[in-house]
């Protein structure tokens, strides 16, 4: 055990008995608690050793260009990808974030910690808390009970639901699913549900069209039909780039461009409120021509 | 939040959706009812009104009973979730807002009966007084428990 304590101590690092005896406790704790290192102690020796030889901290070796890229990884998944998702997912990547930094605290100790990538952390939706039992519904196929407030009814709503599955639409959560009080597939927010909770009824399945009308969608509230039709505008060259460079749907195409840099672009998809609320946030950079019904919806709602 | 399903026991945890009953206060809604062995729970909404300024404020008396006609007691509130106890407020900061709330009563029989919800002995306009409340057992559906 000296000679443990002077080879670390060697390494700059100031130790006692009693911790490298706490860290050697640690080593040997089954997983998760602890690493699962097989070690034993030799009385001939008077020291410890790996009953494996093989054994390795590290499960999986990994160059020091490796660690750096998990970590990126890690940190991308925990700001972006965390908080989309239920806690049990939460819980696993903050173990692994925990494990990393433990393994890579002492390469990091020197460094200086600076941030390289800044990602938009949009708060966390009330609705994700709900997520995990309707993920496990939606498995099981197993109806919920559940209240739901209406903000466009601004009216509470008790009913079951036989959930056919679960939508995400920028960082919120949505349920399409039959719902008994609506007798046919409706769309809910998870953000306006209270108290979901499984109940012991048949489930009723709904081969629904809903599954081929999402991929067409931009949003989960139609406005009208629920048949693709085509919106057709003309940008001004500014955000003709921006659009070039990040298209609003899979569907975008260029109609034509035109000497100044602006450009006519055309889509296909089923129209939705949220599509509408998109248009309207590009104010003036766009001008709408088709179709003509939601020129005048447009015009409806700045005015 | 506790919720009811955690407290599961031999008998099974009955749900009712959309109970019929009658309410003098329009925007007070009873959503469900819950029978457990060990308590009664009411789901209940309100949508705060124009009539108050910015939607007014409300709570719950501590003294809530629920009188049923399979009982010949009244039930005691044991507990009260998302809405404070009289004299406390819950404030509404626009008259858009609305509450969802939990009432947590003794047990009731299970078996079918009509209840009542009364906040005070002496009756008061304002109260959240909820009357013939059915309860058919044949209507209510079980808890699924996966704990």
């Amino acid at each position: 055990m000296g000679d443990l304590i002077r080879a670390i101590q060697s390494d700059g690092i100031r130790t006692s008995l009693s911790t490298v005896q706490k860290d050697i406790k640690i080593m040997k704790e089954p997983a998760p608690l602890g690493f699962g290192a097989p070690i034993k102690y030799s009385k001939k020796y008077s020291g410890y050793f790996y009953e494996d030889p093989n054994y390795t901290l590290k499960g999986v070796p990994l160059s020091d260009d490796e660690l750096d890229s998990l970590k990126d990884a890690l940190d991308a998944v925990k700001k972006i990808g965390a908080m989309r998702m239920h806690a049990t997912f939460r819980n696993a990547v903050n173990k692994i974030t925990a494990t990393f930094e433990h393994e890579s605290h002492s390469a990091q100790k020197a460094e200086v910690s600076r941030k390289t990538v800044f990602y938009d952390e949009a708060p966390r939706s009330t609705g994700a808390d709900y997520l995990e039992v309707f993920m496990n519904a939606v498995k099981r196929n197993i109806p919920m009970s559940m209240v739901y407030y209406s903000y466009q009814k601004k009216r509470f709503q008790c009913t079951v639901v036989h959930t056919l599955f679960i939508k995400e639409f920028q960082d919120r959560w949505y349920i399409v699913a039959y719902s008994d009080k609506h007798q046919a597939v409706r769309v809910f927010g998870l953000d306006r549900v209270y108290d979901p909770v499984m109940v012991n009824i048949p489930f009723r399945i709904t081969e629904h069209e809903a599954y081929a009308h999402f991929e067409e969608m931009y949003g989960v509230t139609p406005l009208k039909d629920l048949k693709p039709v085509a919106t057709v505008f003309t940008a001004q060259p500014k955000r003709s780039n921006y659009l070039r460079a990040m298209p609003l749907h899979q569907t975008q195409q260029i109609l034509k461009i035109n000497e100044n840099g602006s450009r006519q672009f055309a889509y296909e998809l089923i129209l939705t409120e949220e599509w509408l609320e998109r248009l309207l946030s590009m104010g003036n950079s766009i001008k709408v021509e088709k179709p003509k019904w939601l020129v005048t919806l447009i015009k409806q709602r700045t005015q | 939040m506790t919720h009811p399903s955690l407290y599961i026991k031999s008998q099974p945890v009955l749900l009712f959706n959309a109970p019929e009953y009658s309410c003098r206060i329009k925007n007070l809604f009873l959503l469900r009812i819950w029978l457990h062995p060990d308590f009664t729970c009411f789901n209940l909404g309100y949508q705060a009104t124009s009539y108050y300024i910015r939607g007014g404020w409300v709570n719950i008396s501590q003294h809530t009973q629920l009188l049923s006609t399979a009982s010949k007691n009244p039930l005691q509130l044991l507990s009260a979730e998302n809405i404070p106890y009289a004299p406390h407020h819950h404030h509404f900061e626009a008259h858009t807002d609305w509450l969802y709330f939990r009432l947590f009563f003794e047990a009731i029989p299970y078996r079918d009966q009509t209840l009542e919800m009364l906040e005070n002995n002496l009756a008061n306009e304002d109260d959240f007084d909820i009357s013939n409340i059915k309860l058919t057992l044949k209507d209510g559906c079980e808890v699924v428990d996966l704990t």
